[in-house]
């Protein structure tokens, strides 16, 4: 099966989830504010459209509050919050009836992709078409509006599987084990989306460095 | 030559992977960097990685560009909640409260 191992309560989530079961606003808004858009882009790799996305991540929040006194705490608020999510939008998928069935978009990880297009390699797998540089302080180039938008944009077009690898575990931070629980993902799939997905960043910038004149 | 022979079946055991795996490509070591940036690799693999970079520097910048491109990622804000969800949800909140 290979689901990885929860790992109990953060320290900070001990806080948070006291306050919840006191009822305190703050403290939900604030879970709120920190998951809900997340929440929401995981939902929508399982579900037709963004505004059922929404309903989802609407419904898993009732979930999670309706859960609370339950909750014992074994595994992460964060990877709790994302299990109810998944269930509530693979049952919606199911449901709304997707053109693929949702529990092959983790598994079913289709052809092949090359990391690099195989004519920059020779026979014997060395490098021809080697990577040029991309200028002198790409870092800061990288934080423009402009590149940001190429990176955005780059997501926006990946295969739903990798686009959700990408965003839960390089815009959002997840870790492997956290995108493995809420996507139930195996370790190794969660990787090659990840490959495949970073892959494709990569060389929407590197057209953007070459363009630029820098690469 | 003594030590050689003497410690060579250590030597064996512990570098076994390196021993009779063939030097990576170029073209292999791009499919294996997010495995190695994620630390999967087993200890032979990462090192066959590492040795093939120390000597090219073609896969060390791609590395390196890998890594920029990471980082860049990161960069990316996700659109705030929405208002009327956010309000959507603090009344559930107060619902739920008083039920």
């Amino acid at each position: 099966m290979g689901t990885p191992a929860d790992s109990p309560l953060e320290a900070d989530e001990v806080a948070t989830l006291a306050a919840l079961r006191a009822g305190d606003e703050r403290a939900f808004v604030a879970l709120v504010d920190q998951y809900h858009t997340a929440m929401v882009r995981v939902a929508s790799a399982y579900v037709p459209s963004f505004a059922v996305a929404e309903e989802v991540a609407q419904e898993a929040w009732l979930g999670v509050l309706n859960g609370l006194q339950r909750f014992e705490g074994r595994s992460s608020l964060k990877t709790w919050i994302f299990r109810i999510l998944t269930n509530i939008a693979k049952t919606k998928g199911m449901r709304e009836q997707r053109s693929s069935p949702f529990s092959s978009l983790f598994t079913d990880l289709g052809d092949d992709e090359s990391a690099v297009d195989p004519d920059r390699f020779a026979a014997e797998g060395q490098w021809l078409l080697a990577p040029t540089g991309w200028g002198d302080s790409p870092e800061q180039k990288l934080e423009t509006a402009e590149c940001q938008a190429i990176i955005h944009q780059a997501i926006e077009t990946l295969p739903p599987n990798q686009r959700e690898v990408i965003r839960l575990r390089d815009v959002l931070g997840f870790t492997s084990d956290e995108v493995c629980n809420a996507l139930d993902v195996t370790e190794t799939n969660q990787r090659v989306l990840l490959h495949r997905a970073r892959s494709r960043v990569r060389k929407a910038l590197e057209q953007y460095f070459r363009e630029a004149g820098v690469g | 030559m003594s030590q050689e022979g003497r410690f060579s079946w250590l030597r064996r055991i512990l570098g076994r992977e390196k021993a009779t795996a063939a030097p990576l490509a170029c073209r292999e070591l791009v499919e294996l960097v997010t495995n190695y940036l994620d630390g999967a690799l087993t200890p032979g693999e990462h090192a066959r990685v590492e040795s093939h970079l120390a000597d090219c520097p073609h896969c060390t910048r791609y590395v390196e560009q890998m890594r920029l491109t990471i980082r860049a990622t990161g960069e990316l804000r996700e659109a705030d909640i929405r208002p009327e969800a956010r309000e959507a949800l603090l009344a559930a909140f107060r619902d739920w409260k008083s039920g």
